[in-house]
């Protein structure tokens, strides 16, 4: 049973944990001894000596991408010298932030096939993939202007309008001629030049750093396990998938899917994915008495 | 790149590697069909060495035996490469016991047999005295010794030896108003006799030679030379009478032309003064003398004159070293020596040459036996005084220390004449003392007799000793390998109520020589019911399993019956190894994939790697390496004779696995 407040760093860890970097498929990785000074622009850092085996030092090579443990910062190798064990580096590459704090024994993972950007990347892809399966009912001030109105950004489907008073009336989502893919509301059957709240299903925002509160933007605990789902899916779409990701990934989902090819794999992890959303859109729906469904499966006891 | 290191990886199976070669460490490749292999190397060559009848049998493994113990002492391993075809009946040394080869006797052919020697006794005269030395043995059995019990030295002559007592008969009492001494006793024939004498005229000192033409005991003794200050030998050789004459100032050989007239004596040779002449014999071409000087000259006769022809110094002949006895049998010498290292106390190292007569001179010196060495500052006389030969033996006598219990005993050795096999015979009797009393050998009535200046005289006797024993060579079939030492057999027939057999084995060769080292193990004790010819285990004290040598060797401890008429008899030892395999043939498929695999970490791909594995590989084709498989566990020091082609094999899971089988033949060590 998952409870308590969940940040996007925990599910990140959560993932690389559980699923990406278990502890039978660590990445090659190198210890620090001397972080690099001052710690977000020094481009160079010596590593422990006797904790690498040389054939991943021999990895380190010149334009190797390495990342600093807990941090979203790729740099670029470009020099390594094996004598003194020190690397030098371009800091905060393709895109990246540098890091503001290495700290000495921090890992640095050398070519890491998961930098954990990009899984910060998949993650709040996920999240706000979530809609329009699932949903955060949300209301927003929503004054009569016209009997087609543009609906919030982030809303997924308008439930209600009420008034200051407490009347509520039906409205209804349809085409918009404004903004192309955006949500419009019917408020045909409000009273015009009336104020009130519009109550509609929303998004869940879509997290901007790892200190984001998911519990707080909506999302649920049993929905997490659909944002891992569909993070680890993402990750591994863009990655190889090694025969022990695969048995292990295979064994989640059926006997049939073991020796499976890299993409059955993925298509399988996608699949995982879905079916972990539409029973936490069944429970959703379900608790919420909106539309006729079948009670939830209890898959996350 | 580079081929990890073991100083670069700390704990090498935790980072997925298996095997080290070197310093380098390597990825073990495991697919169906590949994996490590190894296995006991087949041997080179055969150790199977076969010197005996009982080294065939019926038994996997190395057989080695003793049935023929004539070759003699001092073989210190059992297989050399300058070994010749008298090892098989060799040995390292023995006390006590008889180790004559097969001969033959008036009824038949006696086997060879380890046995214990016989006996010595003192000889007591009807006259109730007792005996010393000189001594001489007659060519009619008859022993003309000394009695030094009276005032002045008696020659007595002892006939009826197989008595109890034989009979005493006073021929001569020496000279002398305080008292006289008889110094030595020659005979040409049974009626020809000559004696030296020393007097003591009331403190004058003179010394004489004295002459019996009448068969010793109706005839009567007469002087022929007297002088003073002047000590005299006798010798008969060649049938002539000599004596030697010497003074302070100069040492005169004679021979004697008429007895009685010393004017007619012919003076043979001459030397500087108190260098006398220890020993005369007739070596058939020439007689020999040897010169205190340590020379030995040939006389020939030369217009009936004994002239000089020939001289011979000892090889590499320390300036202390001296002729003390000397025997020749054909082209045969065996030439005894002593070298005084300390003159006060009669301390003398002996040493036994062997030589061959290459004309008149003995050639070709071996030295055979040392005694006393390394105790350069011995106080005992260690010198082999005197030889007599038989039909196929020649018996040497000295105050030689036992050879394994290292007693102090006057002692008789036997050089075999048809083997050379030089062994210990017996001890005549313990011998505290360590002055350089005479000692001399004779053989009379197929016995032998011992006299022993101021000590007594012996005689062998139909009892054996109580003990003796020998110790075998150390045994490796030629082979530096560790042997696994399974067991022993021996033959044995066991005599009545007492006798015992006992068989030690070792492992360890500074134990040969030294029976109370710790490091002889308890074998087996056979008494009067057992027969031997069982293999008898050789298991260790301590762990209770094989003992794992390179060497081993069995020494057998001979008791004889309680009433010692009787010798247990061993006919043959041997001994049961097999041979440990220490040789193995380890194959080890080695990954030389660019994926490098490691426990708990994601398969690595590093571009170039394997090359740069198999390269390694490679360059130590043919080398000496340090091979460590880690699980399972072998250590292996050997050659690297083969490193394969890359080859390919597809794993049940996963990718192709490209490996190479390097296969290090070597030996395990820990």
């Amino acid at each position: 049973m998952l409870t308590g407040m969940s940040t996007v760093a925990n599910l990140i860890d959560r993932i690389y944990r559980e699923y990406l970097e278990p502890a039978h498929l660590q990445p090659s990785f190198v210890v620090v001894e001397t972080a690099p000074s001052p710690v977000s622009t020094g481009t160079t850092f010596v590593y422990q000596a006797g904790i690498t085996p040389p054939e991943d030092i021999d990895v380190l090579g010149i334009g190797t991408l390495i990342e600093f443990e807990g941090s979203q910062e790729l740099a670029r190798a470009t020099a390594v010298d094996t004598g003194t064990r020190t690397v030098t580096m371009v800091r905060a590459v393709d895109g990246t932030t540098a890091a503001t704090s290495i700290p000495v024994g921090a890992r640095v993972k050398i070519a890491p096939p998961f930098p954990r950007i990009n899984v910060f990347t998949a993650l709040a892809d996920a999240v706000e993939d979530l809609a329009p399966e699932l949903w955060v009912e949300k209301s927003v001030r929503f004054p009569y202007r016209s009997q087609i109105q543009l609906a919030p950004a982030d809303c997924v489907d308008p439930l209600t309008w009420v008034d200051l008073n407490g009347n509520e009336y039906p409205v209804s989502r349809t085409r918009g001629v404004g903004i192309a893919g955006r949500v419009h509301v019917n408020m045909q059957q409000v009273p015009a030049g009336v104020s009130g709240f519009l109550r509609y299903r929303g998004r869940v925002t879509r997290p901007t750093a790892e200190t984001d509160d998911l519990t707080a933007a909506g999302v649920r605990a049993e929905w997490e396990k659909v944002v891992i789902a569909k993070t680890v899916a993402q990750v591994l779409a863009g990655g190889d998938l090694t025969n022990r990701l695969l048995e292990y990934m295979s064994g989640l989902l059926s006997d049939g899917e073991r020796q499976s090819s890299g993409e059955r794999l993925r298509n399988s992890a996608f699949a995982w994915a879905r079916q972990l959303e539409q029973d936490a859109q069944r429970s959703l729906l379900w608790e919420q008495g909106v539309e006729a469904v079948d009670p939830p499966r209890e898959v996350y006891q | 790149m580079t081929v990890p290191t073991l100083a670069e990886v700390a704990n090498p199976v935790a980072m997925g590697y298996g095997v080290r070669l070197g310093q380098n460490l390597f990825q073990l490749a495991y697919a169906d069909g590949v994996g490590l292999r190894v296995q006991a190397a087949p041997p080179e060559q055969s150790q199977r060495i076969i010197e005996n009848p009982e080294d065939v049998a019926q038994e996997f493994g190395l057989v080695w035996s003793r049935a023929d113990f004539g070759g003699g002492e001092g073989l210190w391993r059992a297989h050399r490469t300058d070994g010749s075809r008298l090892d098989a009946s060799r040995y390292w040394t023995s006390e006590n016991l008889d180790v004559s080869p097969p001969r033959v006797s008036v009824d038949a052919r006696v086997p060879s047999e380890l046995q214990l020697s016989r006996d010595f006794e003192q000889v007591i005269g009807t006259d109730g005295d007792t005996y010393a030395g000189p001594m001489i043995v007659t060519s009619d059995d008859r022993i003309f010794a000394v009695d030094t019990s009276p005032v002045n030295d008696e020659i007595v002559e002892l006939t009826s030896l197989d008595a109890t007592n034989p009979v005493a008969t006073v021929v001569h009492t020496a000279a002398g108003t305080t008292f006289g001494t008889i110094g030595s006793i020659a005979s040409g024939d049974p009626n020809r006799f000559l004696a030296s004498e020393g007097r003591n005229d009331s403190g004058l000192l003179s010394g004489a030679v004295l002459y019996n033409l009448n068969g010793g005991v109706s005839g009567s003794w007469s002087t022929h030379r007297s002088a003073n200050n002047t000590s005299f030998g006798v010798f008969f050789a060649g049938g002539r009478m000599l004596y030697s004459e010497v003074t302070s100032s100069q040492s005169v050989l004679k021979e004697i032309l008429t007895p009685g007239t010393p004017a007619d004596d012919v003076i043979i040779d001459t030397g500087p003064g108190n260098q006398g002449v220890s020993a005369v014999i007739d070596a058939g071409t020439a007689i020999l003398a040897a010169w205190a000087d340590g020379t030995i000259r040939a006389y020939q006769s030369v217009d009936g004159k004994l002239t000089v022809v020939a001289e011979s110094d000892l090889p590499l002949r320390d300036e202390r070293e001296s002729v003390s006895s000397m025997v020749a049998i054909g082209d045969l010498m065996l030439i005894g020596t002593g070298v005084v290292v300390d003159a006060l106390n009669s301390g003398a190292i002996g040493r036994l040459w062997l030589a061959s007569l290459s004309g008149v001179i003995p050639t070709d010196y071996q030295l055979l036996k040392v005694w006393g060495e390394p105790h350069e500052t011995t106080t005992t006389d260690f010198v082999p005084a005197s030889m007599v030969k038989a039909r196929n033996s020649i018996w040497i006598a000295g105050r030689h220390g036992m050879p394994i219990t290292s007693a102090p005993q006057r002692a008789l050795w036997r050089y075999d004449l048809t083997t050379g096999g030089l062994s210990h015979w017996s001890y005549v009797v313990n011998d505290p003392n360590s002055t350089a009393d005479s000692m001399r050998v004779g053989s009379s009535g197929g016995r032998l007799w011992v006299s022993i200046d101021a000590f007594g005289l012996y005689r062998e006797i139909s009892d054996y000793v109580a003990q003796g024993e020998i110790h075998l060579p150390l045994v490796d079939h030629f082979s530096g390998d560790d042997k696994t030492w399974v067991g022993f057999k021996a033959e044995i027939e066991m005599a009545g109520v007492g006798s015992e057999v006992t068989i030690f084995w070792t492992t360890d060769p500074g134990a040969l020589g030294s029976p109370a080292s710790s490091q002889w193990i308890l074998g087996k004790t056979f008494t009067v019911s057992d027969t031997g010819q069982t293999l008898y285990q050789i298991l260790d004290p301590v762990s209770g399993v094989n003992p794992q040598s390179r060497y081993l060797a069995l020494r057998v401890l001979v008791k004889a019956q309680t009433d010692r008429a009787d010798t247990p008899r061993v006919r043959w030892v041997s001994t049961v190894s097999y041979p440990t395999q220490n040789d193995v043939i380890v194959e080890v498929p080695i990954l030389i994939s660019d994926v490098v695999r490691r426990p708990n970490r994601r398969p690595l791909r590093v571009l170039g790697h394997g090359n740069d594995v198999w390269t390694s590989l490679k360059t130590l084709e043919g080398s000496s390496v340090e091979l460590e498989v880690y699980r399972p566990s072998e250590k292996v020091r050997g050659l690297v004779m083969s490193v394969t082609a890359p080859q390919r094999a597809q794993t049940n899971r996963g990718s192709q696995l490209e490996f190479a089988v390097v296969t290090v033949r070597g030996r395990r060590y820990t």
